[in-house]
């Protein structure tokens, strides 16, 4: 008894020193950023085109969210109240699964052939912000499947026994259930959406902009892809690499948001469900 | 009372149709910006040239990225861009595919630009000649003692989406390079991975190597046997053709291209263009001096 | 608003029916017709995802395989209306066309020279071994560390530590792997220059240590979820019969999802595989092939990255690159069917 114990403590401080060494070192890896980027953001905002990247950023994630959040929650909608066992479906959801794991720089290959060139929008804010949408799509459609399936059973029947309609039940019963869920998954696909990179060097992210430049059909920045340019690409590394991390800690601090928004939403629902 | 469509779907709608309402907006309420692509070993004086064109001219924005020669000249092939930078001749490819869309490109040389060769300062190969260079590149040579320095040569450069490295290829290499080169995004990472690098050796613009300062030491360059080396920072030089790896700059346009297309150009030609490439540390080509 | 007729409780529904899939009779002509119009346009929007999916699919197959169809010479009067010289022509003719098509030489190659003087070279194989390199590096450290995190926290971790632990996991995979890029070039390359005394530290080493650390919190959440579903009985009757929570664990939990630790494994090498900046920043992008873990290596996804803006449209260059994304789709959907295949036929 007392050598396996010794044994049980011996492997849970094993693995426990991993545990937290990662977290460590992930907490590090955020503090670096911010402690090196955030003095420099006040000063170069007007710089540099941080201003420039970050609005592009916030564009880029407005259409993401116009073309993923519908789509993806009528999708989900479908499969877990429409039919969720039909052959359609469980081929859907099969896709949707599959998909979700295809590289970013793929999608970006389609938004290059279908939205730049097939659908001649050229390289623009509007063929990018669609190939960010189309690439959150599976990943958020299955979240919020998953949260609309995990509304119980009973509360559609009660309603149902009460008369409702099936669409009735979907808006008055599941949906309002299922709405933290559901806001979380669309939060954490837009904030995933807003740090690709790779799709945007294939759909018209530009180096930098000058004078009015900003529209659906214009070119635009976009701050994922500016720390990559100012790394790469900037004259003068002494210069290029503060302004990076300032950018770098712009597009955290622009995650950490949306997926507080999320929790926050998440946390009012909570409340005014039970009052 | 019970089954009244639900007012949620009102609130969340409205905000949906606000953003969408003020992308719109402010989609229509700019016009159709210059769009210019190309090299990036000139990225930063177009950079400067963009803003002070689109500061004289309100209403005018100018959306400016790299990607390198053959990126811009590909784009504007596809009709993606209004302006290429390009940083060497077009290529055969280049033109066999534009006369196959019925595009017809003009190029208008504005500055002359030298490729420097830069070793890290404690380095002390001070001078190669082009037959040297040439062994490296190619990976003939792999080490540093029969040159004048000791240990094994690190290399430098740029991708084969690239102008320097095309033209390089050209003047120089007149083969392939060896494989084990880097390549680096641009001529910024190359000056700076060789400043890092005491083995190191990459090519670069001439603008990019004197923002290093003393970070790197620029090489000059032997033509021919005998002759004394010659500095790629050396204007003359480069005018008269004495250094090897002179190229002009050009922004290539349609022929026929759009007004402000055309203004850009012209503005590069300018009394404030050419100040602000001499300024740049680039020398300045009046249109009259334009190589063919 | 209730009409008296209708009955308040629905039929009893047979055995084994679930009530959703079954119809109420609705009495309100509106109201179904609402609903009728409803349920069309969420279905509508559904099949609009599909279609887009198909598409997806479609779209980068064609483009992927029209590397296979021959590419033919260049018609001689667009040479002449370039105005080319015969050096100029003979370069240009071999680079545009007279291709049989690339996939031989795609798979059979180390040689990508998609500018090479003499005739153009597009041999993956090279490409293809610097993805194996650094995504198997990740896979190595990312699979033994993310199960050993996901077995800390199902069966040791307090409960306080699982509360800290949760929201520092999701941290790290909602970083942007630009971020993981740029902290590969400015912090960890010098450093793993200093330390194995390089010339510079962009090489597939630093990519293959990024990868890792992208691809741990999918292999912690899929192995965390895996551990989770064995059955507390079986753990309560292993420790009733004496064992200690060393035994347990190697002789029933392990067993018991092995399959699901093996599928957050492939998971995890799923998500290395497609990423593009890290690789793309860290790991100095030569031609050549790379030969151990501390020369340069140069991944698929950076390779499109880098090179499709420059490639002429339906040349040879933009068809092996196309080519190349196919492989990846390829590769990236196999792992994700293997990888789910095995987590259904682990669950309880």
């Amino acid at each position: 008894m007392n050598s396996a114990s010794r044994r049980e403590r011996l492997l849970a401080g094993l693995l426990g020193g991993l545990t937290a060494a990662l977290v460590a070192l992930t907490v590090g890896l955020v503090l670096v950023i911010l402690a090196r980027g955030l003095p420099q953001v006040g000063a170069l905002l007007n710089q540099g085109g941080l201003g420039a990247a970050a609005l592009g950023t916030i564009g880029l994630t407005l259409i993401t969210a116009l073309v993923a959040a519908p789509f993806g929650v009528a999708t989900a909608i479908a499969l877990s109240e429409l039919g969720p066992t039909g052959r359609l479906a469980r081929g859907l959801r099969f896709g949707l699964g599959t998909l979700a794991g295809v590289p970013g720089v793929v999608w970006g290959l389609f938004g290059l052939v279908v939205f730049v060139q097939g659908l001649a929008l050229g390289p623009s804010l509007l063929a990018a912000g669609l190939t960010l949408g189309v690439f959150t799509l599976p990943s958020l459609t299955l979240a919020c499947e998953q949260a609309l399936r995990a509304v119980p059973e009973e509360e559609r029947e009660a309603a149902f026994a009460l008369g409702a309609t099936r669409w009735e039940v979907i808006t008055r019963n599941v949906l309002p259930r299922a709405a933290p869920g559901i806001l979380s998954g669309v939060a954490l696909g837009l904030s995933r959406a807003a740090g690709e990179t790779a799709p945007l060097l294939l759909t018209g992210a530009v180096y930098s902009i000058s004078g009015p430049v900003f529209g659906l059909s214009a070119p635009f920045m976009a701050l994922p892809h500016h720390v990559y340019t100012l790394v790469t690409q900037h004259p003068d590394p002494a210069v290029g690499e503060p302004l990076a991390f300032a950018a770098a800690a712009l597009l955290l601090l622009l995650s950490l948001l949306i997926g507080g928004l999320a929790a926050g939403l998440r946390a009012r629902l909570r409340l005014g469900e039970g009052l | 009372m019970l089954f009244v469509p639900s007012p949620r779907s009102v609130t969340l709608g409205g905000p949906a149709l606000c953003a969408l309402a003020l992308i719109l907006g402010l989609g229509c309420a700019s016009g159709r910006p210059l769009r210019v692509q190309g090299s990036e070993s000139e990225l930063e004086l177009i950079e400067g040239l963009a803003q002070r064109f689109a500061e004289d001219r309100p209403g005018v924005g100018v959306a400016l990225s790299g990607g390198g020669s053959a990126a811009g000249v590909t784009s504007l092939i596809d009709g993606a861009i209004d302006v290429a930078t390009v940083s060497r001749p077009l290529l055969p490819t280049e033109r066999v595919e534009a006369a196959r869309r019925g595009v017809r490109l003009t190029a208008t040389p504005f500055a002359l630009d030298t490729i420097c060769v830069v070793v890290h300062p404690k380095n002390p190969v001070v001078a190669l000649d082009l037959d040297e260079l040439g062994e490296i590149l190619r990976g003939e040579t792999t080490r540093w003692e029969g040159l004048g320095g000791a240990g094994p040569i690190s290399l430098y450069g740029r991708p084969s989406s690239s102008g320097t490295w095309s033209l390089l290829r050209e003047r120089v290499v007149k083969g392939d390079y060896t494989p084990s080169i880097r390549a680096l995004g641009g001529s910024a990472a190359v000056v700076q991975a060789v400043a890092a690098d005491p083995h190191g050796l990459g090519y670069a613009a001439l603008s990019y190597v004197r923002h290093a300062g003393d970070s790197v030491r620029v090489l000059g360059l032997v033509v021919s046997p005998g002759e004394p080396a010659v500095d790629p920072r050396d204007e003359a030089a480069a005018r008269e053709g004495r250094y090897p790896i002179t190229r002009a700059l050009s922004l290539v346009t349609l022929a026929e291209p759009r007004p402000d297309a055309a203004a850009l150009v012209a503005f590069s030609q300018s009394e404030t263009g050419l100040t602000m490439i001499e300024q740049a540390g680039l020398f300045a080509l009046e249109a009259s001096h334009a190589e063919p | 608003m209730l009409s008296p007729e209708r009955s308040l409780a629905p039929p009893e529904p047979a055995e084994g029916v679930r009530l959703s899939a079954w119809r109420p009779p609705i009495a309100d002509a509106h109201r179904a017709r609402h609903d009728r119009v409803m349920r069309a346009l969420v279905a509508a929007g559904a099949g609009v995802v599909g279609l887009m999916l198909a598409g997806f699919l479609g779209v980068l197959t064609v483009k992927g395989l029209s590397a296979l169809w021959p590419i033919p010479p260049v018609d001689p009067a667009l040479i002449q209306a370039a105005g080319l010289n015969a050096e100029e022509a003979a370069r240009a003719s071999a680079a545009l066309g007279g291709w049989e098509g690339l996939s031989a030489g795609l798979l059979r190659s180390a040689r990508w020279a998609p500018q090479a003087l003499d005739t153009p070279s597009f041999g993956a194989l090279g490409l293809m071994g610097s993805t194996a390199l650094t995504t198997g590096l990740a896979a190595l450290i990312a699979a033994p560390l993310g199960v050993a995190v996901a077995i800390y926290l199902n069966a040791f971790a307090r409960p306080f530590e699982r509360a800290w632990a949760r929201p520092a996991i999701e941290l790290l995979a909602a970083l942007p792997s630009v971020l993981l890029g740029l902290i590969g070039v400015s912090l960890l390359g010098p450093a793993l220059a200093r330390l194995f005394n390089l010339p510079s530290g962009l090489v597939a080493l630093n990519g293959g240590l990024l990868l890792a650390l992208m691809a741990l919190p999918t292999v912690i959440a899929v192995a965390w979820e895996a551990l989770n579903a064995v059955p507390q009985t079986f753990t309560e009757a292993s420790l009733a019969l004496g064992a200690d929570r060393v035994t347990t664990l190697w002789r029933v939990t392990l067993p018991a999802s092995w399959r699901g630790l093996v599928a957050a494994s492939l998971l995890g090498l799923g998500r290395a595989l497609g990423e593009t900046m890290a690789v793309l920043m860290a790991c100095g992008n030569s031609e050549a092939p790379p030969t151990s873990l501390l020369s340069p290596a140069h991944a698929m996804t950076a390779t499109l990255a880098l090179e499709l803006p420059g490639a002429l449209r339906d040349s040879a260059h933009q068809r092996a690159l196309f080519a190349l994304g196919l492989m990846l789709l390829t590769i990236s959907l196999t792992n994700q069917l293997v990888a789910r295949r095995l987590l259904r036929q682990g669950a309880p």
